[in-house]
């Protein structure tokens, strides 16, 4: 076994980020659009979905990079992947430069590039010196970057995705470092550890950011509040940014740079087909995301109520059968619909549900 | 032999304990020395917030203190203020856990479309080195099949190998932890036979 060597993914124009990151504007005309991470939710087959509105690239949800080199039941869990699900940006939450390399190790083989959490706020986390904890520990955060970019240079991409600080000069000095520790592209969140999600991202600390790290020529991704393709727009066109990234938007609404106000019933339809596919997404995980998208689409409240009461992945499907037209994959018209198809035979109760 | 390294800013290392014995009032003692001895590096907190409100409880950030850079070891601070250290990983337990990612694994759980058909352990639920039914994560993956072959409509199938799946599950000793997925089974049987007799 010693023989056998991990290599990373060759990286082509097709799936190397910073190729795509750089040439999307000039491929698209427009920059690019990044499905961000979220805790238990950016699994595969929600990555999928994504895919199919126009996102250029995709994360994983944070894996702890401690538990992923030690246990082999914890790997199993955190990540599955193919052929398919690419670009793909496998983000790490870590706290030192040892657990890193052997991550990047591990992992390199199976995805086109590597972001390193900087940004979760969760104090869990935070006291590990994970997440948010690392934009304050610049010289920690620069000797990781430095240490995986000296061992591979650009045979594996490397993103840092990183909060303001309540002194934008900070997130300047730091970003500086980061871009001569030759970090490939930067993803600013803007928002501080401490600023709640219902105040709204802060453009003009991504811009003063972006404009003094601009002579380092390292892409900048904007993070926060993107909604809609005309929040896409407005932050672009505010902030200058390479491209958007979106997270708590594409949840409820994965369509979103597909220019969908409103999630499109197709995207449900495409969930539930990758989710039976791929298998392994939990329950409570399969409820949410359904829950979060039909709530985007105005579902009727007594239905809400209903599916919030379902405790299995095969009642959840009767009730979609029972209610909606959920069409599979080999029927026509499968994953194009917009509005939900309310069934006319519309009955519970024959299917053993409350 | 144990020895507590302390990393600070980059490579700069000193050798601050090293005693022979392990035990845990020993390891305790250190790990209150090694704090005291920190307090230096004790870190920063959230001074305000953007509407200018002082750092809150339990909003301290902290860095984690590398103890050993060559097996990641560090110590971190707990929600009560104490000190913990997170042990580190031996090169030796990596390389085995390596071969284990590599030789047993394959990499990553790689699931493309129509993984599970093409699966004969998953097909034929033949237990081995793929499949052991006593761990969650292979048992949700035969009921994942269960799933799909109910989508799919193939209801003929699905109540097989529902039937085939449940007397397997029976025999398992921690039979409530399986009760979940027994329910589920029975449930998908019930309707498949309900929608075959239709």
């Amino acid at each position: 076994m010693s023989s056998l060597k991990l290599r990373p993914k060759p990286l082509t124009h097709k799936n190397d980020p910073l190729a795509i990151i750089r040439t999307r504007q000039d491929t698209h005309g427009r920059p690019v659009t990044i499905a961000g991470p979220m805790v238990r939710y950016s699994k595969l087959p929600f990555r999928q979905v994504c895919r199919k509105y126009n996102a250029d690239i995709v994360y994983t949800p944070m894996i702890l990079a401690r538990e992923f080199v030690r246990n082999s039941h914890a790997r199993t869990a955190d990540l599955s992947t193919n052929e398919s699900d690419t670009p793909l940006i496998v983000q790490v939450g870590v706290n030192n430069t040892t657990d890193l390399l052997r991550f990047v190790e591990m992992v390199s083989p199976f995805c086109d590039g590597i972001g390193i959490n900087c940004g979760c706020p969760i104090k869990e986390q935070v006291r590990e010196g994970i997440g948010s904890a690392l934009i304050y520990n610049p010289d920690l955060l620069c000797e990781m970057v430095s240490a995986v970019k000296d061992k591979y240079g650009n045979l594996v991409r490397l993103e840092t995705k990183i909060r303001i600080h309540d002194n934008w000069d900070d997130t300047v000095a730091l970003c500086r470092r980061l871009c001569d520790a030759k970090v490939d592209w930067i993803t600013i969140h803007g928002r501080t550890r401490t600023t709640r999600s219902s105040v709204p991202v802060n453009l003009e600390a991504i811009r003063y950011i972006r404009e003094r790290i601009s002579d380092k020529r390292v892409p900048v991704i904007a993070n926060g509040d993107c909604f809609s393709m005309a929040d896409f727009n407005r932050i672009v066109e505010h902030t200058g940014v390479d491209g958007v990234m979106a997270v708590r938007g594409l949840l409820e609404n994965p369509a979103v740079f597909a220019g969908h106000t409103k999630c499109p019933w197709g995207a449900l339809e495409l969930f539930w087909h990758y989710t039976v596919q791929f298998g392994g997404l939990p329950f409570r995980l399969i409820q949410h995301h359904l829950h979060c998208m039909l709530e985007n689409m105005g579902l009727e409240k007594h239905l809400h109520r209903e599916l919030m009461k379902i405790k299995t992945t095969a009642e959840l499907l009767d009730w979609f059968d029972a209610n909606f037209e959920l069409k599979r994959k080999s029927d026509a018209g499968f994953g194009i619909a917009v509005d939900i198809p309310y069934s006319t035979k519309s009955n519970c109760s024959e299917y053993g549900m409350p | 032999m144990l020895n507590v390294y302390i990393s600070c800013r980059g490579n700069f290392k000193t050798k601050l304990f090293r005693f022979s014995s392990a035990s845990h009032r020993d390891q305790r003692r250190t790990m209150q020395q090694v704090s005291k001895g920190l307090a230096d590096l004790k870190v920063e907190q959230t001074v305000t917030d953007p509407q200018g409100n002082p750092g809150t409880k339990n909003r301290a950030v902290t860095k984690p203190v590398s103890l050993n850079a060559a097996t990641g070891e560090v110590m971190v601070k707990k929600s009560t203020g104490k000190s913990k250290i997170r042990k580190g990983q031996p090169e030796k337990e990596y390389q085995r856990q390596l071969e284990h990612y590599i030789g047993v694994e394959k990499g990553p759980l790689h699931t493309p479309e129509g993984w599970m058909a093409k699966n004969e352990a998953l097909r034929e639920v033949v237990e081995g080195p793929e499949l052991d039914l006593t761990l969650k994560q292979d048992r949700q993956q035969l009921v994942s099949r269960c799933h799909l072959l109910y989508y799919e409509r193939q209801y003929a199938e699905c109540a097989a190998y529902c039937e085939k799946l449940l007397s397997r599950f029976e025999v398992l000793t921690d039979a409530k932890r399986t009760q979940k997925e027994k329910d589920e089974l029975r449930y998908i049987l019930k309707q498949c036979q309900s929608k075959l007799s239709q």
